[in-house]
């Protein structure tokens, strides 16, 4: 009915609040938009804007996760929609695959923090590119270049570690 | 391949006791643990894991005990020589077939016998194997196929040659396809099945496994007239059908109440195809000339022509019974292209085309019927170009293009494969200038396999990157400046 955009506020983990409009969080995030949908009765008569607690998200990856739903659930900033496509292979480039990329393009812990906060919003489409990324890095990496990578302790006894490597032979 | 990771280690230097990682977990509070990917839950490490060959996933079995055992639920199981770091060998024989050892079979299928031996088997989204192996080795193959029933794959390729089609020259014969193992089985999860190089013998009575499957995918599939239309009464679910060169298909019936796209690629034999499906929206066909009977195809709307000689296309469009919304049309040869403009009756409700270009060579004199189609064309809101070219310097072009042209409803073009061709780049423009309504123009660079272009040589990615670069550039500076504003240009 009304004609002016809605917008919802997000409180992260650490208490700062980010504006998002709600079309574009309700499309992007399954979790926000279910917060939304079980406000939306008691908010239907009151101009008052919601402010929804993002208890597991802080400020800092929680205004990545905003860039990256405005860049990708924005229909007007969306360049092409996915139909655009009906002939892209799976690899194919799409015009937000350099985006994409530069978005991951962080150091690990960040990246893990995304991974996290994509799981926990629901955004299936920054999930899988933020798991991609984080299999990316362990890609093409020998063992102590992962663990030196991640700061994994290897924590097996000898013992243990012989017979990991001897029942997994066939992979090296 | 396999140096490139370390050798089992064999001194306890690298080794630290378990007891340090724990202490420096419990201090996660104050200090952040650097193992921040360990704190992951299992099912997000397992998706990651997922991502990565099975063999890259089962390595990371030996960095922490919290990774161990992970790969055992990884959820894409593809197995070929590029999983195991295998090579392709390089002598083949006259036909390209594979002069494998029985050495090299004998190490896939012991690779992959401990692999399952370990994985955990549950709920699969993709199992997949890839190699050419033969009825030699049926028994091991039929264990794999168990192994995706047992484990619910959703979605089951064995594709018994290399990734280019080549198969194993062991004078054995291709391997029967299980069947019987689909047979009285409960919740299986089957949804897309894709079969190389076997055979189909005998359909048992119950094949219950199939009764999910939607899409079937059968490529040098020895499987006659009647085996196929009794297995496809057993997929009640089926909407997409896939066959090509399946030569021992003569007489084609398709009689399917949910089958939504047909596709038929090369089947040598085949005389007659007879389709009865009230819910076929697409029918693509390639190979020799066939009679076609279409008994009952209400909403057939959507063809796919591929032929090597134009009339056949002609007779495929003269007999096509409903009127055509999308028409795909590879051009056989250039100059005979115009006698199909001859039929352009049955593009006057047409609202997307797509045409399906081979630019090895100058295509200056024949461009211009891409916009006398469109011309006979007058609703057709989007025009798909698949090309597959290569690369050749920019030139001036003076191309007759026809007079009072315009493409009144096209509002999309999307061009696959550009190589910044100067035809296209001359066609652009020109569609450019004429189209009123205008909304988008994708430009893609990449080219896909289509079934009517058989990118011949695969091609290697330096090169395609080479032709992708040059494509873009060429894009960016002699089209992108007359875009108009209104016209939203994506390049890729």
């Amino acid at each position: 009915m009304a004609s002016e955009k809605k917008v919802v506020f997000l409180r992260s983990s650490d208490g700062e609040a980010f504006e998002v409009s709600e079309e574009v969080i309700s499309a992007a995030s399954v979790t926000i938009k279910g917060m939304i949908d079980e406000e939306s009765p008691s908010r239907a008569d009151t101009a008052a804007t919601t402010t929804l607690a993002i208890p597991n998200v802080t400020a800092a990856t929680l205004s990545r996760v905003l860039h990256y739903v405005n860049k990708h659930f924005d229909a007007a900033a969306v360049v092409g929609r996915p139909d655009d496509y009906i002939f892209c292979a799976p690899g194919d480039e799409h015009p937000l695959a350099r985006f994409d990329d530069d978005f991951v393009d962080v150091d690990n812990d960040t990246l893990i923090d995304l991974v996290h906060a994509a799981e926990y919003l629901h955004i299936k489409k920054l999930f899988d590119l933020t798991c991609k990324a984080v299999a990316d890095k362990l890609k093409g990496r020998t063992i102590d270049q992962i663990r030196e990578t991640f700061g994994i302790v290897n924590d097996y006894t000898v013992e243990e570690e012989v017979e990991v490597y001897r029942e997994n032979s066939w992979a090296f | 391949m396999d140096s490139a990771l370390p050798p089992p280690p064999d001194s306890a230097d690298a080794c630290i006791p378990p007891d340090n990682n724990r202490t420096s977990c419990n201090a996660q509070q104050h200090v952040q643990s650097p193992d921040r990917i360990s704190s992951l839950p299992d099912g997000i490490l397992i998706n990651i894991l997922s991502l990565m060959t099975v063999r890259e996933a089962a390595v990371t079995d030996v960095l922490s005990t919290r990774w161990r055992h992970l790969w055992e639920s990884v959820d894409h199981l593809i197995l070929d020589m590029h999983t195991f770091g295998m090579q392709v060998p390089p002598n083949s024989d006259n036909h390209g077939n594979l002069d494998f050892s029985n050495s090299e079979a004998t190490t896939f299928v012991r690779k992959v016998n401990e692999l399952l031996s370990h994985h955990k088997g549950n709920k699969l989204k993709e199992f997949k194997v890839e190699f050419p192996l033969s009825s030699a080795h049926a028994s091991e193959l039929d264990r794999w196929v168990a192994f995706a029933v047992a484990s619910h794959a959703e979605t089951l390729t064995l594709s018994l040659c290399d990734e280019h089609g080549r198969i194993a020259i062991d004078h054995r014969e291709a391997y029967f396809f299980p069947l019987k193992q689909f047979s009285d089985v409960g919740g299986c999860q089957l949804h897309v099945l894709s079969l190389y190089e076997c055979i189909f013998e005998t359909v048992p009575a119950n094949l219950s496994g199939f009764s999910c499957l939607y899409s079937l995918s059968l490529c040098n599939v020895r499987v006659v007239d009647e085996v196929l239309l009794s297995i496809m009464s057993s997929c009640n679910a089926l909407c997409y059908l896939y066959l090509r060169s399946c030569h021992k298909l003569i007489d084609l019936r398709v009689s399917h109440a949910q089958l939504v796209n047909l596709e038929v690629y090369s089947c040598g034999r085949l005389r007659n195809i007879s389709i009865h499906a009230e819910k076929l929206e697409s029918f693509s066909y390639k190979g020799r000339r066939v009679d076609i009977e279409y008994e009952c195809v209400p909403v057939l709307s959507k063809l796919g022509a591929y032929f090597g000689i134009l009339k056949h296309t002609l007779d495929l469009l003269d007999n096509f019974p409903n009127k055509l919304k999308v028409l795909t049309l590879h051009f056989p040869s250039r100059c005979q292209v115009s006698r199909i403009l001859q039929h352009n009756g049955r593009f006057a409700v047409l609202k997307e085309i797509t045409l399906c270009i081979k630019m090895r060579q100058s295509w200056k004199n024949s461009i211009r019927i891409v916009a006398l189609i469109l011309q006979s064309a007058p609703l057709v809101e989007t025009l798909n170009l698949e090309v597959c070219g290569n690369l050749r310097p920019l030139k001036m072009l003076k191309i007759r293009w026809p007079k009072n042209f315009t493409a009144a409803s096209l509002r999309t073009i999307r061009i696959g494969g550009f190589s910044g061709e100067s035809e296209l780049v001359h066609l652009l423009l020109f569609l450019l200038r004429r189209s009123p309504v205008l909304k988008t123009l994708v430009i893609r660079t990449h080219q896909v396999r289509h079934p009517a272009l058989r990118i011949s040589e695969i091609e290697r990615s330096k090169d395609a990157a080479l032709r992708c670069n040059y494509g873009r550039e060429v894009a960016q500076t002699h089209l992108a400046p007359n875009v108009p504003a209104t016209v939203k240009l994506s390049i890729m």
